[in-house]
């Protein structure tokens, strides 16, 4: 550069000096003409890096191109080698990359609120008979807001069920929809705006205030086709006209994925029930305050609650029960109880990926095994070490690549699958999951730290070949082949241990599902058709005018034909819709301060029994009640009989509600049901009659809301739409809704068990399968390394049979030192699985052995063939052959 | 002595490049080239030829190789390529094109311009 710079110089000097100046002048006028040397000089030396990067970049990417080329080609030209590691390394991945989406969405990603950490709910811990936690009453709520400094806001909620009626005056189909009724707090806790119109006041939650509705996005769309100028117009809901005000974004889906609608609710500090602890409590922290400060202030405030808010209750009662506030992160309590359902999955999927991945290194270390000459060859030629390793990088580079690709084509499949789960099985949350950067990201981090690892081993051993040694040896040189057939023993133990650990969960949840299944439900549910009416409040005031409904609704239904009995109930079975009480027994009398246990209440019509076919134990059922003489009548289940009067007769005896009020008669005892879950135990409840005395009036108390039973002698969905005309002849308003034939019901009750062994079934079918393969992969290629020993031994005089055994007995070795450290690992991580487990404990005996055997079993499958191959090796050929 | 208004980068190069077209020369020499055939109307501003030059090299316009010149000295000796002749006759035409473009707007009378505001 600077050569030619002074070249120049040089140059224009001498033409200056051509032209008469002197030398010096010359030189001064050449520079001066030129400018600054040093700026030029500069200029050039940076161009010149730049082009020098630019080269070196582009040759390295012809190079890497070129070897991915070479690689490519290579790897065609092995198609099965390929086409196994692609398989595994895409089911691999591509079962983790599913769950951890999964998982990531319901349990790790943020809610979709602003400042979602601030936000936290709010309930109570509680110690009294048949329940732990509570959350908030309408008391409570208005308590902790009147005082307390730690929330910068707080709002409540409640869910219910509403019938949607015309809108604007137009007549729609009627319909029932999940509405969660909210106090104008609420969606500025969570800050949430609507998409149109607006929220609600904060005077819309008072008394008397004017009636309004906010839509959801899905309802919007789906009932009123996205109309936007449905604001403003009248909708009704449960008989009464609501003006819609606005309607949430399509992400907006609190407090489920099914809320239709947001309504005020109303809390009247005058009217208060501070024990009935009926609403959800959400708050948002102030900045600065924790969880814990909080949790400290609610409790300084709750002794107050029935000062400001009295009730009829002795003071010891309340601090007996233990009542203490709860503030609890708002994303937990979203989420709820499936955590450990879902960390379960992605253990199994991981177990999964590490089973895939010991086969894909067993693969490559016997590729690696096939290249060797042909690496010490081409070491020999004057290849780098550093030239062939690449090569094997990029072949390792490229499987890598498509079995991640591949993988989360996969994922994207099971994701979609995963998202239409089966009926009973709720994933909060699921909305919002989806394959997105951060999931994608943690796939392609899997993907090539597996793929790598895996053929790393095989190249960095190569590093170590020598040449020469290499050409010297004969082709199936013993001492190398046995080197990397160790490893790939250890791989193949690993293998069969990690696919037990498998076997062994999909077993014990095998076993559970076949426990919960035998579990009697109490009830019989063949050809029982269940659907739900719910009878909005305005219209049907009169405990009189409800009756006659219910009453009308069951003997026209009776008069159907194939109907064999028909009954209404508040409570359907394996449904968690029901209500508690404290229940008071009057031959128990309770001491000055104890806190009268909790017992779940169900009202029943007389034909109920009959209908889901619960057997009267003792007694008798209701005898006729209506709206006028309302019934004091109780029955109750078996096993409240036992804990209250064990073998005694509790025929006569008398309980009431609460501390006060009316006391009821038990006239009867029936069979215990599960009506909560399958899980749990049958309910100590207590069954009333329609028309049933109120507690504390003289009125009839007769539900609104209930499930109508059908035993029908076939079909039970035959009869559903005559059931549906019934309904709505009687009342054109009333929608029917959640029908269901009560074997579906009762399958879902399972539903969860059932769906968690499918995921472990088929993870543990594929590790079976992998394993089995990867068994038989080592002791075939054992066999073909033996070749020699073996002709030697049969030309010796060794029988088939021996020759077979002896093959035979390493598989069977490998595979037992792989089930014994199977064992020892599944003992160590099944006790993960202990929240879904039913009647069987993680270290169930039987379920291990059962799952030891299988495995040792599909080991001796897989040791069949290569032994037989053993035992066919002809001797003269063996020893011939180089 | 006129100089030019303002040496763009763009000028520069395509008068290296028809320099080179004559045949190899030293960078000293296609500065003297143009300036002999401008007849030193034009200056090249010999702060920017180096650069260019180098520009042109890692376009592959040009290729450079040491050798020596008339004089016993060593120097870098430049020569077009074929892609660089290629360059050389597009970025001619449009230039033509531009100098074209600029004397119909110059030349245009009130009478003649489509457009007037105002």
């Amino acid at each position: 550069m600077d050569e030619e710079l002074a070249f120049h110089l040089a140059m224009r000097a001498e033409l200056y000096q051509s032209q008469g100046m002197d030398p010096q002048n010359a030189r001064d006028a050449a520079l001066q003409r030129f400018g600054s040397v040093d700026e030029v000089r500069t200029r050039c030396i940076t161009l010149g890096h730049e082009r020098e990067r630019r080269m070196k970049r582009m040759e390295a990417w012809e190079a890497g191109r070129q070897h991915a080329r070479y690689a490519l080609r290579r790897l065609g030209a092995a198609p099965g080698f390929t086409t196994a590691v692609l398989a595994m390394l895409a089911l691999g991945i591509g079962a983790t990359t599913a769950v951890f989406s999964v998982v990531y969405g319901v349990l790790l990603r943020p809610l979709p609120f602003s400042e979602p950490d601030r936000l936290v709910g709010l309930s109570h811990s509680i110690a009294i008979s048949g329940i732990s936690k509570v959350e908030q009453s309408d008391g409570t709520y208005m308590l902790y807001q009147r005082h307390t400094s730690s929330f910068a806001s707080m709002g409540a909620y409640r869910e219910r069920d509403v019938n949607l009626g015309a809108l604007g005056g137009q007549e729609m189909d009627a319909e029932r929809v999940s509405a969660t009724t909210v106090t104008a707090s609420l969606f500025p806790t969570l800050r949430a705006v609507p998409e149109l119109g607006r929220g609600f006041r904060p005077d819309e939650d008072r008394k008397g205030a004017n009636p309004v509705v906010i839509l959801s996005y899905g309802l919007w769309q789906r009932k009123f086709g996205g109309d936007p100028s449905v604001v403003g117009r009248r909708l009704v809901v449960d008989g009464q006209a609501r003006e819609v005000i606005g309607v949430m974004g399509p992400g907006f889906r609190y407090p489920a994925a099914h809320t239709a609608l947001w309504i005020p609710l109303v809390m009247d500090p005058s009217d208060a029930s501070p024990l009935s602890f009926n609403f959800y409590g959400v708050g948002r922290l102030k900045p600065g305050v924790t969880a814990e400060r909080a949790r400290a202030e609610l409790a300084g405030y709750l002794p107050r609650l029935l000062d400001e808010f009295p009730m009829p209750v002795p003071r010891e009662m309340m601090e007996k029960a233990q009542l203490r506030p709860q503030v609890v992160p708002l994303r937990d309590v979203v989420v709820g109880d499936v955590g450990g359902l879902l960390w379960i999955l992605l253990g199994a999927a991981t177990l999964l990926l590490l089973i895939a991945c010991a086969n894909v290194a067993s693969l490559f270390l016997v590729r690696a095994e096939g290249a060797h000459r042909e690496i010490a060859v081409r070491m020999s030629l004057g290849a780098g070490q550093r030239a062939v390793l690449a090569q094997y990088l990029a072949e390792a580079l490229l499987l890598a690549l498509g079995g991640g690709v591949l993988g989360v084509a996969l994922a994207f499949a099971g994701v979609r699958a995963l998202r239409t789960l089966p009926a009973g099985v709720e994933l909060p949350r699921l909305h919002e999951v989806g394959l997105d950067g951060r999931v994608l990201a943690a796939a392609a981090v899997a993907s090539l730290a597996s793929a790598l690892a895996v053929s790393l081993l095989p190249v960095l051993r190569a590093r170590r070949i020598s040449p020469a040694v290499v050409l010297k040896e004969s082709s199936r040189s013993a001492t190398t082949g046995r080197d990397r057939q160790r490893a790939r023993s250890v791989l193949v133990v690993a293998q069969v241990a990690l696919a037990l650990v498998l076997v062994a969960g999909s077993a014990l949840m095998a076993r559970s599902f076949a426990g919960l299944r035998q579990v009697q439900p109490g009830f019989d549910a063949r050809g029982v058709l269940s659907l739900r009416v719910s009878l909005p409040r305005q219209k049907y005031a009169a405990p009189a005018v409800t009756l006659a409904f219910w009453e009308g609704l069951l003997a026209q239904v009776r008069a159907l034909p194939g109907v064999r009995a028909a009954a209404v109930t508040d409570w359907l079975p394996l449904t968690y819709d029901h209500s508690d009480s404290a229940v008071q027994v009057e031959d128990h009398p309770l001491a000055p301060d104890e806190v009268p246990p909790d017992h779940p209440l169900a009202a029943v019509s007389d034909g109920y029994f009959a209908a889901t076919g619960v057997p009267i134990l003792r007694g008798r059922t209701f005898a006729r009640a209506d709206a006028a003489h309302p019934s004091t009548e109780v029955l109750v289940s078996r096993s409240f009989a036992a804990r209250y009067w064990k073998g005694g007769d509790p025929i006569g005896k008398r309980l009431r509600q609460g501390l006060s009020g009316r006391w009821y008669t038990i006239v009867g005892v029936v069979g215990d049901v599960h009506l909560t879950a399958l899980e749990k135990p049958a309910e100590e409840m207590i069954y009333y009659p329609l028309a049933s005395a109120s507690a504390d009036s003289s009125d009839a108390q007769v539900p609104h809301g209930a499930g109508v039973v059908v035993k029908t002698a076939g079909d039970p969905a035959a009869v559903a739409p005559a059931v549906r005309a019934i309904v709505r002849r009687l009342d054109p308003a009333l929608p029917t809704y959640d029908e269901r034939p009560m074997q579906a019901v009762l399958g879902d009750a399972v539903a969860r068990t059932r769906f968690v062994l499918l995921m472990l079934g088929i993870a543990s079918l594929v590790a079976l399968a992998i394993g089995a393969v990867g068994l038989y992969g080592v002791l075939a290629y054992g066999v073909s390394l033996r070749r020699r020993e073996i002709g030697v031994r049969i030309a010796l005089g060794a029988t088939a049979a021996e020759v077979s055994r002896m093959i035979a007995r390493r598989g069977v070795v490998l595979a037992a030192v792989g089930v014994a450290a199977g064992l020892l690992a599944a003992v160590a991580l099944t006790r993960f699985l202990h929240g879904l487990l039913y009647g069987v404990s993680p270290t169930d005996p039987v379920a291990l052995a059962g799952t030891s055997a299988m495995l040792l079993g599909v080991a001796l499958l897989a040791t069949w063939l290569p032994a037989r191959r053993a035992a066919m090796v002809d001797p003269m050929e063996a020893l011939r052959r180089d | 002595m006129a100089k030019s208004e303002r040496d763009l980068y763009g000028t520069i190069e395509l008068l290296i490049l028809k320099a080179l077209s004559f045949g190899p020369s030293h960078g000293f020499g296609v500065a003297r080239c143009i300036e002999l055939i401008a007849d030193d109307e034009l200056r090249v501003e010999e702060g920017s030829l180096y650069p260019a030059l180098y520009r042109l090299e890692a376009e592959g316009w040009i290729t450079a190789e040491w050798g020596v010149s008339e004089n016993r000295r060593r120097a870098k000796f430049y020569t077009l390529t074929p892609l660089g002749t290629r360059m050389l006759h597009t970025q001619e035409t449009r230039w033509r094109r531009f100098v074209e473009t600029m004397g119909r707007v110059l030349a245009a009378t009130s009478a003649t311009a489509p457009y007037r505001a105002g």
